[in-house]
Order: structure tokens, then sequence, then C-alpha cells
């Protein structure tokens, strides 16, 4: 007799995950085949010890386990502290390169009003009228010579 | 504004005047930088550049007007300069107090061809190249001016020009007939740092000095120009 394909129902049997039809089966050939029978009892006796080993172990509530570890009252608000005085120094510094660098920008402005646009202007202002009046002038005097 | 269309209207001249003539000019823009550029092909970005290039080119030379007691003129003749026969003349100031002018000028008429100045540590501040060639005619001579003679003021410096700004500023121009300066006066209650540039082929020197602000603009050394504002009483009696 071919059990090969009674043998792998047996699992599904066990974990109850045999439709109808393959249960029937099972159990029929089970009346008359003593090697499968044994198969499935060693089947569910294993299922067994392994459900026996499960129930001995420590209870760990590990929702509950998680839940302490988060909340870790001390330590979150010290480092959310440090976060908002760190966030605070670095605020006040910008400020205070912002406020250097605008009395710096306006000490500049002084001096480029009657710096460097003033400066342009009376180059053009100077060559502008140092160019014509000159020949006519120098050609009127005594040089040395 | 009407600077600006005044300045528009003496660009559209001077343009005009060279329109038909290329010029090469290299002029010291500040301290470190060189623009150099012909003038039919300025940009107009340039345009201040090329006026004030075109308004400190020299035209004609006449080395018997330099004043001998502040210059030392070697002239070299025998030159061709772009197939024309040239005289150059090295213009150097003997005490060092101004600028040293490089000129080639045509033998034939006076108009000088080529022009370099360059300051008292041996810096080039402005050069021009003529590239035309001009008429074999000579230039007619300079019609004399029928007013007084003017009178030295300032170590060999005659005053050609003092007028008042809009703005108050008082301008006043002298030039020894190469080296031309020009100083501006103003009342200004703001002590300014003094500054020392150079700008579009000129020195430029500021002091405050009391209430008033000096700038001081020319071929001049700073040494001589920190002098000039130290002494400006002194010009304003001798004017």
């Amino acid at each position: 007799m071919d059990c090969t394909k009674f043998h792998e129902m047996i699992s599904l049997y066990v974990d109850e995950e045999t439709s109808s039809i393959q249960r029937q089966a099972l159990e029929k050939h089970m009346e008359t085949c003593k090697e499968c029978k044994n198969a499935m009892s060693n089947q569910i006796k294993l299922k067994e010890m392994i459900r026996e080993s499960y129930s001995k172990t420590v209870d760990i509530n590990l929702s509950a386990s998680i839940m302490n570890k988060i909340q870790q009252p001390k330590a979150v608000k010290t480092n959310s502290r440090m976060k908002k005085i760190s966030m605070f120094v670095a605020a006040a510094a910008a400020v205070c390169v912002i406020t250097i660098a605008a009395l710096m920008s306006l000490h500049v402005d002084n001096n480029t009003v009657a710096g460097n646009e003033k400066l342009e202007e009376y180059v053009i202002e100077h060559v502008g009228s140092a160019g014509n009046e000159f020949n006519g002038q120098v050609e009127s005097v005594n040089i040395e010579k | 504004m009407k600077k600006i269309i005044l300045l528009f209207c003496l660009l559209t001249a001077v343009t005009a005047s060279y329109a038909s003539e290329q010029v090469y000019f290299k002029i010291a823009v500040n301290e470190n930088d060189y623009s150099t550029f012909l003038t039919d092909r300025i940009s107009t970005k340039q345009k201040i550049l090329q006026y004030l290039a075109t308004k400190m080119r020299q035209p004609f030379f006449k080395p018997e007007q330099l004043n001998r007691k502040y210059y030392k003129v070697v002239e070299s003749r025998g030159i061709k300069y772009f197939d024309v026969n040239v005289v150059q003349y090295d213009v150097r100031p003997i005490h060092n107090d101004r600028f040293r002018h490089l000129l080639m000028v045509d033998q034939r008429n006076g108009v000088v061809i080529r022009k370099e100045i360059y300051d008292t540590q041996g810096k080039l501040v402005f050069a021009f190249t003529s590239l035309e060639k001009h008429s074999q005619e000579p230039l007619p001579r300079a019609q004399k001016i029928s007013k007084k003679p003017a009178e030295e003021v300032f170590k060999g410096y005659f005053l050609v020009h003092d007028k008042t700004l809009k703005d108050g500023t008082r301008h006043m121009s002298f030039t020894d007939g190469l080296n031309k300066f020009s100083v501006f006066r103003k009342k200004y209650d703001i002590e300014l740092n003094t500054m020392e540039r150079i700008l579009y082929g000129n020195y430029v020197f500021r002091k405050s000095v009391g209430k008033e602000l000096f700038t001081v603009v020319g071929t001049l050394p700073f040494t001589e120009m920190e002098r000039l504002v130290e002494n400006i009483s002194n010009l304003e009696e001798n004017k």
C-alpha cells in the first residue's frame, strides 16, 4: 500500500488544516493501515510536547516592558531641555552676527556716500574741467626754460 | 538727472568727434586692474570709461611749454612708429613730485600718437595709442586767449578752473602744462578716515581737516596731495 500521500496529510490533519474530504480519506485509511496510525499518534504526541514546553516559559509581558522603557521621564526631559537651550544659544548668536553685520554696513555706508560714489563723480568732474581750458591758459604764460 | 543728461550729451559729442578714429586706451581703473579698449569697440557699459579716457587723451604736445624747473625732458629722434616719423619725449619730474610722461609725437605736426603716464613708483596709470594716420598738414596755431596771464600758484601749477558745485563743494583745478590735479573742498561734519585710491588713471586722496572734507584728484603722488591739503590756506591766498 502506498502511504506517501497519506503521510503528507497526517501533519495537516494534526494542525487541523485538512479539508473534510481529505480527513475522511485519512481516517478511513488509518482503520486499515497500522503504520499511518502510528505516525499520526507520534505527530500528536510531538505537538503536545511542544505545547507543554511553551506553557512552562516565564510569562513576559512585552508590551508592559516596552512601555516602561518609553516612559523614562527624567532622561527624555533632559534631552529636550538641552535641545531648547542649544537652539536658544544658536538663535542669540545669529542675532548678534546679524546686528554686527548691520552696524558694520552702516559704518561702511557712511564712508561710501562720501566714498567711492563721490570719488567717481570727482574724477569725472576733474577730467572734464582740466581738459579744454588747459591749452589756452598755458599758451599765454611765460615759462622759464 | 541734469548731470546724467549733460554727461550723455558730452559722451555723444566726444564719441562723434572720435567716431572716425581708432584709439587704443589702457587705463588703471583701480589699484589692481586695468581696462583696455578701442574707442570704436567699447561696450555701452564702459561709456563713462570711454569718456574719461578720451578727455584725458592729450592731442598735442609742445615741449617748450614745459616748466624746466620741474621737468627734465629727454628727446629721442629717428624713431618710426606705424610708419610715422616720431619724436619720443621722456618727461621726468626732477623732484619726483609729479608723474612721468612718455610721449611719441608726430614730427610733422606735433600730434601725440602715443602717450604713457607713470606714477612715482613706476606703475602705468594711463596710456593711449592713436591707430589712425593723421594729416600731413601742420596744425593751426592755437589762438591766445585774451585773458590776464595765469600766475603760478604752487610749484609750477596754475589755476585753470574754480567753481562751486551744486552741493556746495568748491572745485579748483590746476595744471603745470602736463600734470593736472583738482581739489574738492566740502563742509562735512563727520570725520572720515584718510583714503588713498587709484581710480580711472588718477590718484585720489581724501582727508578730513577740521569740519571740511578735502578730496584731491590728479596725477600727483599721495605725499604731494597730502602736503597740498595741509597748506590749502596758502594756496587760496596766492590764487
